[in-house]
């Protein structure tokens, strides 16, 4: 009997050495193909679904809203948390990229969902993009900037200081030798 | 009279390298525990590392020791450039080192080594031999539970796909509150020109991406040039030796 693999949406990455087969289905038909047809689950990369379900503890974002950051569908987002959505390298990426920035905002809010999900929901200025904009359009390092400075809003005029200076008698280790 | 005339006018500057044999002393202490014990050896090539308004002001029949000048060296060379390293490249081969002895002569003496003085090296590294004498002390070191985070930072300013905007910031300051878990860190970005301001404060933010979290979390980018950065700035903060990519003039740009 000749077997063959079929993967409809292309998209599955198959992790592991078992495959997860669920069904065997023979063709009837005069026009059979000559191999049987598996049909093989799609499933989310344990690594995905935690992040998936990571971003929304840390926002409280709808699958609608996940999905906007992530570039995706909404149906496709409720299957990463589910587990059932195959973890293509793209979405695990854009999942990488949006918990980065997603993690970072929310340590730096201390931990409060409700303000992470305003911030990256707010504009720094008028007319521009917001965080969650950035991330839908594949750009986390601006996502980031943009939320920092929703955070703390830049310095527009006068000489840039900081906050917190050296302290004196505590240095010790030279950094580039 | 020419023992009126001063070491600047016989064409002795800051970073003039001449050859002679000269002393080169440290004290250690002896074997006994409790005196003092005279380490010395002969050395050949030298460089001037009096400023050059006190040269100005030293006349050549001065022989009262006043003039400082360091011992240069040609084995196992230094890659890169940077002037911030405790060894700075004064040519290709040649070197001086932070923390070496150094030795002080009087103008008297040294004017009678201007027969053996070398051209002047080129004008990007005596810039960044009089920039590594200031630099070397007036910057503090990180404390040690903020070095790995440091550390990281300093990599990620280095990487070769950061070269090109970071080849436009004169100088990348950082700034620590290590009062939380992890630690938040700034950082500052001294430009060349107000124009890269957007772009170069980017660079800082996908430079903070690229450190874990688990070492710190930026949660502030500036960027401003020379004229737009306080003082104070300067000189309680860290560096992030971004001029070790950056260093301006005719030698090759980053580590090699």
């Amino acid at each position: 009997m000749n077997l063959a693999i079929v993967d409809p949406y292309a998209t599955t990455i198959f992790e592991g050495t078992t495959w997860p087969l669920l069904r065997h289905q023979s063709e009837k038909s005069v026009f059979d193909f000559p191999y049987k047809w598996i049909a093989v689950q799609e499933r989310t990369s344990p690594e995905a679904q935690r992040m998936a379900h990571e971003i929304q503890a840390a926002t409280g974002w709808s699958t609608r809203t996940m999905a906007l950051a992530l570039g995706v569908s909404h149906p496709t987002v409720g299957k990463l948390l589910d587990g059932r959505a195959a973890s293509r390298l793209g979405i695990r990426q854009r999942l990488a990229a949006v918990h980065d920035v997603v993690s970072r905002i929310h340590d730096l809010l201390g931990h409060d969902a409700t303000s992470t999900d305003r911030i990256l929901r707010t504009r720094p200025e008028p007319n521009s993009m917001s965080p969650i904009d950035y991330l839908s359009i594949g750009n986390p390092t601006r996502a980031y900037l943009a939320a920092v400075d929703v955070i703390r809003p830049p310095r527009a005029t006068g000489l840039m200081r900081g906050d917190w200076p050296t302290r004196p008698g505590e240095a010790a280790s030279p950094l580039h030798e | 009279m020419v023992l009126e005339e001063s070491l600047y006018a016989f064409g002795w500057r800051q970073g003039s390298v001449f050859r002679a044999d000269l002393p080169l002393g440290a004290l250690v202490l002896s074997p006994d525990g409790v005196s003092p014990d005279s380490r010395q050896t002969d050395h050949g090539v030298w460089i001037v590392a009096t400023q050059d308004c006190d040269l100005a002001f030293l006349k050549v029949g001065n022989n009262e020791p006043s003039v400082e000048v360091r011992p240069v060296y040609d084995v196992d060379p230094p890659t890169d450039w940077g002037i911030r390293s405790s060894r700075l490249l004064v040519e290709e081969q040649r070197y001086v080192v932070g923390d070496s002895p150094r030795l002080t002569v009087s103008p008297a003496l040294l004017q009678t080594y201007t027969g053996v003085r070398e051209p002047s090296i080129a004008d990007g590294r005596l810039v960044a031999f009089k920039t590594w004498l200031g630099l070397r002390y007036d910057r503090p070191a990180v404390p040690p539970h903020l070095v790995p985070l440091a550390k990281r930072i300093g990599e990620e300013v280095r990487d070769k796909k950061r070269r090109l905007v970071g080849r436009r910031v004169r100088d990348l300051l950082m700034q620590f509150d290590d009062s939380l878990d992890p630690p938040r860190y700034s950082l500052f970005a001294v430009l060349e020109s107000p124009e890269d301001h957007g772009e170069v404060r980017e660079w800082l933010a996908d430079i903070a991406r690229s450190v874990p979290r688990r070492l710190g979390i930026a949660d502030r980018f500036d960027a401003a040039t020379a004229d737009e950065t306080a003082f104070s700035l300067v000189e309680t903060s860290y560096a992030a030796d971004v001029a070790q990519v950056t260093w301006s003039g005719p030698e090759p740009e980053g580590a090699q």
